[in-house]
């Protein structure tokens, strides 16, 4: 049985071996799973928003910075970045009222394209947008999540 | 923000809390002809990212009316039911046997949105006349969702504007069908301190 390790709001976590990682009642915000193709290691990023203004700590709770720091722990964990590949969950657009622009779900997971393209590191799968939140269970062991949700069930990804 | 509301201001913001939710219960009770008990608000400030761990420990199904308040006083506000009391709910506003609903249509849908729009605008227009302030809601949206993701969408949209939020929670319910729902309002930031100083000058009776 594997472990599960709960990642939070603004949260950055690595698992390696038989462990999932798990982000629960996910909304507008994106998850990042960045792991090696190979190895049982991953990482997981739980986003509130796309960017980190200047004068913000907190890297984890932005999509540019969090995935930086993301890859940037895996390579201290002897993950080479040509070895890395993403799958990406989430930034759902929960309300439908009318707002200026893109929606922060929309910002988010384009952000995130944006920034694992930018590093060159595939995106292998991708279960984001639409109008309904998700449970992401994060298998490191087999690099994909099961995605849950109430109005849609459940999926691999 | 990055401040802590005085015991003054927190009282003040509670008997704002019971002022709207007194006129909402009046009017979710009219609409479905019962009598609808109120707790004593809670007021608290919390770190936006903390919002969703500290309100939906579970990821519990829950209908939510959402809208945006724009005018003097911008804000949020939000009705939360649990999955089980909504149907009960459709059933009294539409006149239909208790447990006569069992589907989430159109009808019922654009009901709970209208149910939605008359208690916020009322909690709203209650507090207008109180401090003085006035507010335009948005239309009502609606989702029937995992709470955390619902509470997780609001926080993403209060974080762009600062780290910390008010929230004033109100609890309404009805004894009989244990109906209950809770009221959230969420001030903006610039929106807080209108209303403290609002607040302020009512006590003082300016």
């Amino acid at each position: 049985m594997a472990i599960s390790t709960k990642v939070n709001i603004g949260e950055l976590v690595i698992g390696k071996g038989d462990v999932n990682l798990v982000a629960y009642g996910v909304g507008s915000c994106v998850i990042v799973a960045c792991y090696d193709r190979e190895k049982e290691i991953a990482g997981m990023l739980h986003a509130i928003l796309p960017e980190k203004p200047k004068k913000k700590s907190d890297p984890d709770k932005y999509v540019d910075s969090g995935v930086e720091h993301l890859v940037k722990l895996l390579m201290k964990e002897d993950v080479s970045i040509i070895n890395m590949e993403a799958k990406i969950y989430g930034g759902a657009r929960m309300f439908d009222i009318k707002t200026s622009g893109d929606t922060i779900g929309d910002r988010n997971t384009e952000k995130a394209r944006e920034v694992l393209a930018k590093k060159g590191i595939p995106i292998a799968g991708e279960d984001t947008g639409s109008d309904y939140g998700r449970t992401v269970d994060f298998s490191v062991r087999a690099k994909k999540a099961v995605v849950k949700s109430f109005s849609k069930g459940s999926k691999e990804v | 923000m990055g401040e802590k509301l005085t015991d003054l201001q927190k009282d003040s913001l509670k008997e704002l809390g019971n002022i709207g939710a007194g006129s909402a219960a009046t009017a979710l009770s009219q609409l479905i002809g019962k009598d609808i008990g109120m707790k004593v608000p809670d007021v608290f400030i919390i770190p936006v990212e903390k919002i969703s761990d500290y309100i939906a420990k579970d990821q519990k199904i829950v209908a939510a009316i959402y809208m945006r308040i724009f005018g003097e006083i911008k804000a949020r506000a939000l009705i939360i039911l649990p999955q089980d009391k909504v149907f009960l709910l459709i059933d009294m506003i539409m006149k239909r046997q208790l447990g006569e609903t069992k589907e989430f249509g159109e009808t019922e849908q654009s009901a709970l949105k209208e149910i939605g729009n008359i208690i916020i605008s009322s909690y709203l227009n209650a507090i207008a006349k109180f401090i003085g302030l006035n507010s335009v809601p948005s239309v009502p949206a609606l989702a029937v969702d995992m709470v955390g993701a619902i509470f997780e969408t609001i926080s993403a949209e209060l974080a762009e504007m600062g780290e910390e939020a008010l929230l004033i929670e109100n609890d309404l319910s009805e004894e009989v069908t244990k109906l209950s729902s809770t009221l959230f309002l969420i001030p903006d930031k610039d929106a807080m301190k209108k209303i403290l100083d609002a607040l302020d000058n009512a006590i003082k009776g300016i």
